[in-house]
């Protein structure tokens, strides 16, 4: 099991589950999920997966399923990356949005050819989908969200502002 | 005042929740002294904040986590055993009123009669009339709805009937919520197809009343707490009463192991005060049972409740559901900024025009009605984006569908339905107890065998219909349709297993809800109900409760 790292609750940042290739192929798949655009915001740019790398790194557990997702991401995780490699003869975090999109479409569909026996392909799409809704959408106290600006371009809370990619008032800040 | 502690109470309840706490106030009211043993904790509206989606809702934080304290359901073969979290049930003083919807429609006299409204019972369905009428429950109902501090208005049309009748010159405590935005366009759309919403009753304050405030229209109703009391629940109803009486003594962290009984009389009950520990004994002449339907049915299957006729646990009846979501390119978006626009999880517009169908072609006859609401400003994001459909074979999108129904719904009106409708009883739709997990108290969980009648399935299916042909033709698109399944793991409109009536052969309550094998012992929670119904169910159950209390001999 790879455990949390990173600075905690000794440092001056939160503690994260994932290393860094693995964060990088997370971004990879969340941005498939909700691509952004230069008038739409998407997954990578409000850090979406910034909540679920946080939750999974806390000790203890507060919520039940946590022991289950970490199992579940650390084997996915790999399980897409080779996937990947066989599909498109690349790794996940050096793929193109158009050979991710195809090897969420597989996955989802649960179709990944070579994919471990004991590995549920749409109950892992499942959950990377509701993890990055959460991450896209939740309070940015939890991580992602970052700075409000899906809040902001979605009208919760306040009415929906125009974004833009890189900065501006309705940008991410 | 200092709460009291009663060695030997007059009535005991178990559970503190909709019908265990309008017990404790129409007991207390009568002079009599309860102890109310609740197995969760307190908790003051201050504990809902920060109002927090992913904390409350998506992790779950108000309810038992499916991996210590699981329901089993065997699937629709029997032979399945899958895991199932009970988001319906929240442990803590006042129960699932905590984060309830509190939509408080009435049961018509087609649900208590409904043999005069069904004349194409299924055989294999089990469907009776209620040993009550409407009529005689119309002043109980009358009694709930200003205990409970209801919003809304009666006889909203000239023609009327549609809605749920009341006597002449009867009122609501309080007028109703401020209507939605898209009121008009949905009474004009519907019109247009002889259809009449209305605004629908909620025990939720519109205005000041009773020592809380008028709802602020935070959106966060359903799953979480009322952080600011202004949702009525029963610790700021009827709980407060009867504490304030003195005659309630009212026990957090107690779990009752099981009612004690002999010669056919109730003794009282046995409980636990932490998981693991030694059982003590509670004395009373009468114990009232209120813990919601499954696990009211499981406690008496736990208590070995003399059952001569089979009958306990069977006739679950969960409601048929089903929800369609529309989208219409036409029309601006309903939001008129946080500061005016009403947000709570369900908008206040209600449709029974289908409550009885009268359509030779569908077959069906007894049908159900539907909750209206607008997806973008009533439901908070995480729980709406997660149901991002972009048609009927296009569920939970994602990728470039997602970003364009993202776009819809921030732009566009959109309209919501969810159905509620009668349900088939079947006797083998029933509660066991699990043979392998226990809960943290040491008690075998409840196992649940469901399945949906076709009738149920093809009745989701005719009333989505009818009112998705209403909005197509007012521009709506279909997004999000789910109708009925044949499996049911679990839901929170939860009725029957403990049948009440008057056939002592065919029923396991009497007709005022005391067990027809151990006196003294009473229900109520929905698991009294004989046969589903089509509306919330909570007020009904709170009606019951009334009448049942009014009716407790004084010894």
């Amino acid at each position: 099991m790879i455990g949390a790292h990173g600075p905690g609750a000794h440092g001056s940042r939160p503690a994260r589950f994932f290393w860094p290739e693995q964060r990088a192929q997370l971004d990879r798949l969340f941005e498939a999920i909700l691509p952004g655009s230069a008038d739409s915001p998407g997954a990578n740019d409000v850090a979406a997966a910034e909540l679920i790398d946080r939750e999974l790194a806390i000790e203890p557990v507060d919520y039940y399923e946590v022991p289950a997702w970490r199992a579940l991401y650390v084997a996915g995780l790999a399980a897409l990356d080779a996937a990947c490699r066989v599909q498109a003869k690349v790794a996940l975090a050096d793929a193109t949005a158009e050979q991710v999109h195809e090897l969420v479409a597989g996955l989802a569909a649960g179709q990944l050819a070579g994919f471990p026996a004991g590995l549920d392909q749409k109950k892992l799409f499942a959950t990377l989908r509701a993890h990055c809704i959460e991450g896209c959408f939740s309070d940015p106290k939890h991580g992602g969200n970052r700075g409000g600006a899906m809040w902001r371009w979605y009208g919760y809370l306040e009415s929906s502002k125009p974004f833009h990619r890189g900065g501006g008032a309705g940008g991410p800040r | 005042m200092t709460a009291p502690r009663f060695d030997r109470p007059d009535v005991i309840i178990v559970g503190s929740g909709a019908g265990g706490g309008t017990a404790a106030h129409a007991l207390t009211a009568r002079g009599f002294t309860v102890t109310v043993l609740e197995k969760g904790e307190a908790r003051g509206a201050e504990s809902f904040l920060p109002l927090d989606e992913l904390h409350f809702h998506a992790r779950k934080a108000l309810i038992p986590g499916a991996d210590v304290d699981p329901q089993i359901y065997a699937g629709v073969d029997g032979k399945q055993r899958i895991s199932v979290e009970r988001w319906w049930e929240a442990n803590g003083v006042g129960g699932s009123t905590l984060i309830w919807d509190a939509n408080f429609p009435r049961y018509t006299r087609e649900d208590f009669e409904v043999l005069s409204v069904m004349k194409d019972v299924p055989g294999d369905a089990s469907m009776v009339n209620w040993p009550w009428t409407y009529d005689e429950f119309q002043p109980y109902f009358e009694a709930a709805e200003h205990l409970w501090c209801v919003s809304g208005k009666t006889r909203q049309h000239e023609h009327h009937a549609r809605q749920e009748p009341t006597r002449d010159g009867y009122e609501l405590p309080m007028p109703p919520l401020r209507p939605h935005a898209h009121t008009q366009f949905l009474m004009e759309a519907f019109g247009k197809a002889g259809m009449m919403p209305y605004l629908g009753a909620r025990a939720i304050n519109s205005q000041t009343h009773a020592g809380r405030p008028a709802c602020s229209f935070c959106g966060y109703c359903q799953f979480f707490g009322c952080a600011v009391n202004s949702r009525a629940n029963a610790v700021n109803t009827v709980l407060a009463r009867a504490l304030g009486t003195g005659r309630c003594d009212l026990r957090t962290g107690h779990c009752v192991t099981r009612v004690v009984h002999d010669n056919g009389k109730v003794r009282g009950v046995m409980y636990r005060t932490e998981p693991g520990g030694r059982e003590h004994f509670l004395g009373a002449s009468r114990v009232f049972v209120s813990v919601q339907t499954i696990q009211s049915a499981r406690l008496f299957l736990l208590s070995q409740i003399p059952d001569p006729n089979k009958m306990i646990g069977r006739y679950l009846t969960y409601h048929t559901k089903g929800t369609a979501e529309l989208t219409f390119k036409n029309q601006p978006v309903w939001d008129q900024g946080p500061a005016f626009q009403p947000r709570t999880a369900i908008g206040s517009l209600q449709l029974r025009d289908l409550y009885t169908i009268d359509d030779p072609a569908s077959g069906l006859t007894k049908g159900g009605k539907f909750s209206i609401y607008d997806p973008y400003t009533c439901t908070p994001p995480l729980r709406q984006i997660k149901t991002a459909s972009m048609g009927k074979t296009r569920p939970n999108v994602w990728g470039k569908e997602l970003v364009e129904y993202l776009r819809e719904l921030r732009a566009q009106g959109g309209v919501s339905f969810s159905f509620t409708g009668e349900a088939m009883s079947l006797y083998d739709n029933r509660v066991e107890l699990d043979d392998v997990v226990k809960d943290p108290w040491g008690l075998p969980v409840a196992k649940t065998y469901y399945r949906h009648h076709e009738y149920d399935r093809r009745l989701a299916d005719y009333a989505l219909g009818r009112v998705i042909d209403v909005m197509a033709a007012a521009g709506g698109e279909l997004r999000r349709y789910d109708g009925q399944p044949e499996a049911n793991p679990g839901y929170g409109h939860v009725h029957g297993s403990l049948r009440a009536g008057a056939d002592p052969g065919a029923s396991v309550l009497d007709a005022n809800c005391q067990s027809h094998t151990v006196r003294g012992l009473y229900v109520l929670d929905a698991a009294f109900m004989p046969t589903a119904g089509a509306s919330n169910p909570s007020l009904t159950l709170i009606a019951n409760a009334l009448r049942v209390c009014e009716r407790v001999e004084v010894s």
